[in-house]
This record gives structure tokens, C-alpha cells and sequence, in this order.
């Protein structure tokens, strides 16, 4: 068997996303790093892995992924015996399974523009060199607070934004979520009694932890 | 019982999940919702989309929003009917999974600002910004050139078969090709002959055709 690979960076959000699932399944793998200083992604090798040059690329065997969600939705599934349950308590029920998937859209619509956003300007545009546009953020800042209203009703109703349980919906958050808790925009978390106790259990997860070593 | 979707036949999400029904033969409704006077903001929609946007639905108990959301939801559960949207595997629909992921990631963010320049701003009296459009466009062009070498060697997205990452494509393909996108599409090879076996679809045309696009 050939075995699970993940081309990527450690520190990129939607290569920890790949990361998380795989640490909370137990499952064994090869991060395969890919330097994006250098801009490996470009390269030709790498751009077999992903024709559109980012980060993470997957293998399993004979099958061959790109897009951080669609990779996870692969291994929840794939490997539903073992770790962590990400799916639904009833995996088999279709009902629940869409709710499910209506919060993993709203994260990758209304939540993740915003919050990579925010990771740039505050985090990564540094590491590059560059200052923080303050302006910028602000904006999106006023952007995701709405957001988040949202989040807090819903989370006054139910533990997790999919129902009771952690899910695949919840883990789509956390990269994010752990770099702006490094930032000021923190404080649009820790307004939101609900959201900041969501937010402190999905990043206490030893598979949180560990994305962060 | 009818499943009721909160959105209108023009707008390119709602037409998401119609194309999804038209193509898994599902009866449903349409209960407008005034984009023009923001209904879709006000109140009472926001009980069934919080985010304020279009479309939801209803079907009996159960409520649902987000157009890629609702348009899995129903592929899995009409599974034996009509189209198969999904894939024959976990792998295959692994597949579809990332080429309908690459449409959020890659393809709307820069087809849904041009369409609101080139298309909806004219209509609503507003100003189009040019400047961005031009720019948008010659992103758009690298992107496009990723999908002509998919389907080079590829009938549809995520193989030979049309499936959900073909369809969530088009509604807003649709709206490119009434701009003078439509150029960057035709001078692809590849890319010309699968929209036009898309919009060669049953589904399509009679989605066209509700929509008053076609006759």
C-alpha cells in the first residue's frame, strides 16, 4: 500500500485543514512539504499534484486529490471506523448529513473569505515583509462581526454548528480561527459568549494541539 | 408534497438547484422572493437564510439553504432517479467533490464580480467598474486555461460522465456567455465543446426556457 500523502506547508490553513482530519482519524502520513517562499506551487512538478498551484495536494493509493475540503469530505467517509466520528452521530442519515453540509458551504462562503483575509493582513503579510493595511482590515472586521452574529444565534441552539457533536463543519474552522486568535480580530470571538466556548472547545482538541506543533 | 424553493428562476443560485431538480426529475415549486426590493433581506427571509441571500428551501419539516448544499442533498437522496450526479464510487465522487470545490474557489470568485459588473449593475442603474472587470477577465483567462487542459483529455470535469461538478458551473457560464466573456470560452477548443454539450441538456433548455432566455 502506498499510503496517505499530503503535499503542502505546515503553517497553510487549508494544508492544517488536510492535517487535522488525518490526526483526528489516527491515520498515518507523509507531509510532503512544499515551499511556498520559493514558490514550489508554481512549479511543474507541483502543478501535477494541483493544476492551480496552491496547496494541499493529496494521495491515497491510486487516488489522487486537490481542495482541502473535498479531501477531508474524502477521509471522514473513507476511514468511518476509526478516531474521531466527523460525520453525523447517523452517518446514514441524509437529512442530518445535509445540515452537515450546508455548514461546511456557509464556511467556505461566508466565513473563510473573511478570516483569510484577516489571517493575511495581520499574520502571513508579515512574514512576507509587508504591513498590516489597516484600513483593510477594519473592513472585513465589520464583515465578519455580522458574520459571527449569525453564528452566535445558532450556537445559543446547539453545541456544534452541525447539532451536538463535533463534525467535519466545526474542523473547517479551526485553522483559521487559531491564527486570528493571535490577532487582534480575536475580540470578535471573545464578544460572543456562545462563539468564544465554541471556540475554545474546538481548539483545545489534542489534534488542534497538535497542527500547531 | 412539493419541496418549496425561496428564490427566483433568474438568479444564478436558485438556478443551481432547479438545474439539480429539472435533472433528477423532482416536482417543486418556486415561491418568489423580490430580489429588486430586497425582500430577500428583510425579515421574514431571514428566518430561512440568515445570511440574507437566496435560495432556501422547504420541504415539509425540513429546511435548508446554500445552493451546493441543497443540490447534494437532493442528488443523494434521488439517487435511483433521473441523473446521476455523484459518481459510481467514494473515490469517483471524490473527484466531483474537488472539481465542484475548484468552481467556489476558483471559478465564482471572479465570475460572480464580473457578471455583477458587465450584468446586474447596467440593469440597476449603477455604474460598472471597468477597471476591475479588465483585471478579473485576465485572471479568469489563467483559470480557463486550467479547465481547457482538464477537458482536453476529460469529456465533462470529473470524467466521462456529466455530474455535479459540470452542473454547479452553470448558471453562472451562463451568464459569462451573455458578456463578451463569451470570446474567452469560443476561443478555447475544449472548453467551447463542453459548454456546448452542457447547454445541449434537456435540464437546461427547459431551465432557459422558464427563465425567458429562450423560446
Amino acid at each position: 500500500m502506498a499510503g496517505i500523502k499530503v503535499f503542502g506547508h505546515a503553517a497553510s490553513i487549508s494544508t492544517r485543514r488536510v492535517l487535522l482530519t488525518l490526526h483526528e482519524k489516527n491515520l498515518d502520513f507523509e507531509l510532503v512539504h512544499v515551499d511556498l517562499k520559493d514558490g514550489e506551487h508554481k512549479t511543474e512538478s507541483f502543478l501535477s499534484h494541483n493544476p492551480f498551484g496552491k496547496v494541499p495536494a493529496f494521495e491515497d493509493g491510486d487516488l489522487k486529490l486537490f481542495e482541502s475540503r473535498a479531501i477531508t469530505q474524502y477521509i471522514a467517509p473513507r476511514y468511518e471506523g476509526q478516531g474521531t466520528n466527523l460525520l453525523q452521530p447517523d452517518s446514514k442519515n441524509l437529512a442530518q448529513y445535509a445540515i452537515m453540509a450546508m455548514g461546511m458551504q456557509v464556511e467556505a462562503h461566508q466565513f473563510d473569505p473573511l478570516a483569510s483575509k484577516l489571517a493575511w493582513e495581520h499574520v502571513f503579510k508579515l512574514i512576507y515583509g509587508l504591513t498590516t493595511d489597516q484600513a483593510v482590515v477594519a473592513e472585513e472586521e465589520a464583515k465578519l462581526a455580522k458574520v459571527l452574529d449569525v453564528y452566535e444565534a445558532r450556537l445559543k441552539e446547539f453545541k456544534y454548528l452541525a447539532g451536538d457533536t463535533f463534525t467535519l463543519t466545526d474542523l473547517h474552522h479551526i485553522p483559521a480561527v487559531q491564527y486570528l486568535l493571535e490577532t487582534p480580530t480575536k475580540k470578535l470571538f471573545t464578544e460572543r459568549p456562545h462563539v468564544n466556548k465554541w471556540v475554545a472547545e474546538i481548539t483545545k482538541r489534542p489534534a488542534s494541539q497538535k497542527i500547531l506543533q | 408534497m412539493v419541496v418549496k424553493l425561496y428564490g427566483l428562476v433568474t438568479a444564478a443560485c436558485p438556478q443551481r438547484v432547479l438545474l439539480c431538480f429539472l435533472e433528477k426529475e423532482i416536482e417543486f415549486e418556486i415561491v418568489h422572493v423580490d430580489l429588486d426590493t430586497l425582500e430577500q433581506k428583510k425579515p421574514e427571509h431571514l428566518l430561512r437564510q440568515p445570511f440574507g441571500q437566496v435560495p432556501a428551501i422547504e420541504d415539509g419539516d425540513f429546511k435548508l439553504f446554500e445552493s451546493r448544499a441543497i443540490a447534494r442533498y437532493y442528488a443523494t437522496k434521488y439517487s435511483n432517479q433521473g441523473t446521476n450526479l455523484l459518481g459510481k464510487s467514494l473515490e469517483h465522487r471524490a473527484i466531483v467533490d474537488q472539481w465542484a470545490d475548484v468552481e467556489t474557489h476558483y471559478f465564482n470568485v471572479l465570475a460572480f464580480p464580473i457578471v455583477l459588473n458587465l450584468v446586474i449593475k447596467p440593469r440597476l442603474g449603477e455604474e460598472c467598474d471597468a477597471v476591475l472587470v479588465e483585471e478579473l477577465k485576465a485572471k479568469l483567462g489563467v483559470v480557463l486555461d486550467i479547465y481547457e487542459n482538464r477537458l482536453a483529455s476529460n469529456r465533462f470535469l470529473a470524467g466521462d460522465e456529466f455530474t455535479m461538478a459540470d452542473l454547479t458551473h452553470m448558471p453562472a457560464m451562463g451568464y459569462l456567455m451573455r458578456t463578451d466573456v463569451n470570446q474567452m470560452v469560443k476561443a478555447r477548443v475544449n472548453m467551447n465543446r463542453w459548454w456546448e454539450e452542457l447547454t445541449a441538456r434537456p435540464a437546461w433548455k427547459k431551465l432557459m426556457k422558464m427563465a425567458g432566455f429562450e423560446a
